[in-house]
């Protein structure tokens, strides 16, 4: 067994610790999520019913695992409780038309752009920037993302548009460049 | 509005073009185009900034597999709760209480068992779940016998028990699996977890298996207890 959980590490470790970097932003906390995620995985294991492939299955348990230490950090840090939120803001600004989306990421200065102003979403709701991401990596239904979050459907629905109006607000002034011709 | 308002038709379908677009899905006839859009974009910048996979340490690996045995992960194998299992039955068998009433139980059973006639023990069967490979070494291996008791154990008799099953865990291990030597009433056992093989190895440990006369026990969990007898009986 102790054979079978060092191969389980070695050949998902790296993908594992990635997904949770992705939505927790300090690496210790991102390895205690990784331990979390590969003890429940491991604990759990007899619950898989390859009925789907396993390195899914894997990834969501390290995703959930993920968003629940996020959470629970967030409910210790008093301080992330006055993260701005944008129900009082009118939605951000967006250029009436976009350019393509080649355009928006050909060149060096708009990508570079982009990775500021999603380093700032993150910093601000790593939640969201985090679902937003996986959305467009697994091309996760609203029903996926409802398992993730342990929210209903209809919950789920009104916090990806919530989630959009964030992304909105954030990369606002990447959509700005880009559309201006300053990228 | 705040994300726990339901969403309007409208919203509802712009939510759904943005995360087409999102997902690189092509738009659905011309509705939401511009979230549609939003969405491709965004999905675009995500796929050209692939976060790295960060690095992982040995000494990591070996953080997480103490405290994977410091929370018991390790114990619910087959061989673990056989062990578990005997040392709660050494313990009452200890006990002094238990134990003169314990000696007199087991005379009276075997008193019982002698009059009927009954064997404690059965032969160890190819129908047992033994492979083919391995179902004819039961009597021609470099065992002198091998007998399955009733509490599962495969019960073997070797002319040098120690040297045998030395032999066997070192064959064994080199396969990779984890084995588990005891001693028990004089005889010597050993445990071995075979579920967790990996399949590229499973014919040679079936080989060491059958070259020892030992079937594929159906379960994954290997018990063996040897004591000395005759030289073995070459076929």
């Amino acid at each position: 067994m102790r054979l079978a959980f060092r191969q389980l590490y070695l050949d998902y470790g790296r993908a594992l610790l990635r997904e949770c970097s992705l939505c927790l932003r300090d690496p210790e906390m991102a390895r205690d999520a990784l331990q979390n995620a590969l003890l429940r995985i491991w604990k759990s294991c007899a619950s898989y019913r390859g009925d789907s492939e396993l390195f899914p299955w894997l990834k969501r348990v390290a995703r959930s695992v993920a968003i629940d230490e996020l959470r629970a950090s967030a409910a210790r840090l008093p301080s992330s409780a006055s993260l701005p939120t944008l129900d009082e803001e009118p939605d951000a600004a967006m250029p009436d038309e976009l350019p393509g989306p080649e355009a928006l990421t050909a060149s060096r200065l708009a990508l570079e752009r982009y990775r500021e102003c999603e380093a700032r979403f993150r910093e601000a709701d790593p939640e969201a920037a985090a679902v937003i991401r996986w959305i467009a990596e697994d091309e996760l239904s609203i029903e996926d993302v409802a398992r993730l979050l342990n929210r209903t459907p209809q919950a789920t629905r009104q916090y990806l548009y919530q989630c959009r109006r964030k992304a909105r607000h954030y990369l606002a002034p990447w959509y700005a460049q880009v559309a201006g011709g300053e990228g | 509005m705040s994300d726990r308002e339901p969403l309007n038709p409208a919203q509802e379908a712009e939510l759904a073009a943005w995360l087409r677009g999102l997902r690189g899905q092509a738009a659905e006839s011309g509705l939401g185009k511009s979230a549609h859009s939003e969405g491709q974009c965004l999905q675009r910048a995500l796929s050209a900034t692939v976060a790295e996979q960060p690095a992982l340490s040995p000494r990591e690996l070996e953080v997480l597999l103490a405290q994977a045995e410091h929370e018991g992960l390790f114990r619910a194998s087959g061989c673990r709760l056989c062990q578990a299992w005997r040392e709660a039955l050494r313990s009452v068998w200890q006990a002094p209480a238990w134990r003169w009433g314990g000696a007199f139980s087991g005379a009276l059973a075997l008193s019982l068992l002698v009059w009927l006639g009954l064997p404690t023990q059965s032969p160890w069967s190819a129908e047992d779940g033994a492979p083919a490979a391995a179902s004819g070494g039961v009597a021609g291996g470099e065992t002198g016998g091998a007998m399955r008791g009733s509490d599962g154990v495969l019960q073997l008799r070797v002319p040098d028990p120690q040297a045998w099953r030395e032999s066997l865990a070192t064959d064994l291990q080199a396969q990779g699996l984890e084995l588990r030597r005891y001693e028990r009433l004089g005889r010597l056992g050993l445990d071995v977890e075979l579920s967790g093989l990996r399949a590229e190895r499973q014919p040679a440990v079936q080989a060491i298996l059958k070259r020892r006369g030992i079937p594929w026990p159906a379960d994954g969990v290997l018990m063996l207890e040897l004591s000395a007898g005759p030289a073995p009986t070459q076929p």
